[in-house]
């Protein structure tokens, strides 16, 4: 049978699929609000304004469950990564604030131009630097450079040497590129103007190039920068064939929107995302951080597992039944006026 | 105490739910045990206070109601209930203070203090600094933004329905 930690490791690691499908398109979309260019610059915004509105405090569920699950049920990980990436998480909360606060400023001011442009700048800067932030500790979790004192059990760290390195912030902008080039995508489906939908297939093109690229650096990088990732990403049976499947649905999901099959690209691009933050959590299991803490002997006693398994479950019965009417609502096309 | 009522095992119920629940004095505790005392006394008294100032505002607003007049004539009921305004906010703070402030100097009671679950994390004081300056700053701008949509808002929705017939 499967050790309960296990278990709740998979819940968290589906929790960061469905984090970044979902909070990760708004970050993404907060991108696309600062590069808004051309004559439909105002459209743009407008578009994307709408199209994250009502839902985005909803994604931040996801990062919040797996920060929770992280410290009831692996708390010396929990503490680990809280110390060692002290700067990084607080400059990523600073970022989530701003933006959050300033998208909900900009939406219900009332409209003049110079201020509403002010706040659209806090959102897409906080939008910019959230996503960076998260990669980057992502990245310097990935990295096994954070490491426990096997006497004392307190993290050794000096807070920067273990995520300002190169393969962490290759992690933190391939973590941007993967958030922008899913929003663009998400954005293509939420109009029905051509012309709009062009300017984000363009952007799609684009920024899932720099995709491409970024993981090409990343995975270059983590030759030395993460030797378990690296080793996890190509020396298991499964690794190969499951690298090249990432790869195909990668490259479809780019032709996809090449080809204007926009719901198609969508699906893809979800699938993209989940195949490889999937990817990350089987090539560094059953590390949570490697390699000193696994999920068994960093796990809180079993008793703890288990309420904490049923409290999951009541969880879930709330929660999806929800989220699927909060969607239902207000992602339902709105009906013409006239 | 000159003049008080005396509710029977009352604090007990309160804390045990049983009335025969024994309460200990702060006397009965180690001194190093002690929360700030003052801090948790008076926090305590101004969120009273806050309630029961609220709770009066309640009670003429009802009164002038059953006198079969419009309590929102009165200017000074007017008055009255804007000065009420701040209070919810003040009773939350400083009730949050009486919590916070008073279970010190445990974070898990008997298992944990504060002092010993601080991060290591060097120069606490900045992210302290900068996380306290970005809610004063939202707390400003949210001022700023409230004021523009009292004074801003009806005049343009007048407008536009005007333009509208």
């Amino acid at each position: 049978m499967t050790p309960l930690s296990d278990l709740i490791g998979f819940v968290m690691i589906v929790s960061l699929v469905l984090y970044a499908l979902g909070a990760g398109a708004d970050f993404g979309g907060g991108v696309w609000d600062l590069y808004a260019s051309g004559p439909r610059a105002k459209q743009q915004r407008q578009l994307i304004a709408n199209a994250i509105g009502p839902i985005w405090e909803a994604n931040h569920v996801w990062l919040i469950l797996v920060i929770v699950l992280l410290f009831v049920a692996f708390p010396p990980a929990f503490a680990a990564i809280s110390i060692a990436l002290h700067i990084p998480l607080a400059i990523m909360l600073v970022g989530i604030v701003l933006r959050g606060s300033a998208f909900v400023f900009r939406s219900y001011d009332v409209q003049t131009d110079d201020v509403q442009s002010r706040w659209g700048g806090l959102f897409a800067i906080g939008s910019i630097v959230s996503p960076i932030m998260l990669g980057i500790c992502v990245g310097a979790i990935a990295s096994g450079s954070i490491r426990i004192n096997a006497q004392t059990g307190a993290v050794e760290t000096n807070f920067i040497s273990q995520w300002l390195e190169a393969f962490p912030l290759a992690i933190g902008f391939w973590t941007l590129a993967l958030f922008a080039f899913l929003a663009a995508v998400y954005l293509t489906n939420e109009t029905q103007e051509t012309e709009l939908q062009e300017d984000f297939r363009r952007r799609a093109l684009g920024s899932g190039m720099a995709v491409a690229v970024m993981a090409l650096v990343s995975f270059i990088l983590a030759e030395r920068g993460a030797p378990i990732i690296r080793s996890g990403l190509s020396k298991e049976w499964w690794s190969i064939p499951y690298q090249i499947v990432t790869g195909i649905i990668s490259v479809s999901a780019l032709a996809a929107v090449w080809k204007r099959q926009y719901r198609l690209a969508r699906v893809l691009a979800m699938a993209q995302i989940a195949f490889i933050i999937a990817g990350w959590g089987l090539a560094q299991f059953p590390f949570v951080i490697g390699p000193d803490l696994t999920f068994a002997n960093s796990a809180a006693p079993e008793s703890v597992l288990n309420a904490l398994v049923r409290a999951l479950a009541a969880g879930a019965i709330l929660l999806f039944p929800s989220l699927w009417y909060l969607y239902r609502i207000f992602k339902r096309p709105v009906p013409d006026p006239k | 105490m000159k003049g008080s009522i005396e509710i029977p095992s009352g604090l007990s119920l309160l804390v045990y739910h049983k009335p025969e629940g024994e309460i200990k004095g702060l006397e009965e505790f180690p001194r190093d045990q002690w929360p700030p005392v003052a801090v948790v006394h008076v926090s305590f008294q101004i969120m009273v206070a806050c309630g029961m100032a609220m709770m009066l505002a309640g009670l003429i607003g009802g009164w002038l109601a059953l006198r079969k007049r419009n309590p929102c004539d009165r200017r000074w009921f007017l008055g009255l209930t804007m000065l009420c305004g701040p209070l919810g906010f003040i009773a939350i703070e400083t009730g949050w203070t009486v919590t916070e402030v008073g279970r010190q100097p445990w974070i898990i009671y008997n298992v944990m203090r504060t002092a010993e679950a601080v991060t290591p994390m060097p120069h606490l004081v900045v992210p302290f600094i900068s996380f306290t300056a970005l809610y004063i700053f939202l707390a400003f701008v949210v001022i700023f933004l409230l004021k523009r949509q009292v004074f801003q808002s009806p005049r343009n929705f007048r407008e536009t329905e005007r333009q509208s017939p």
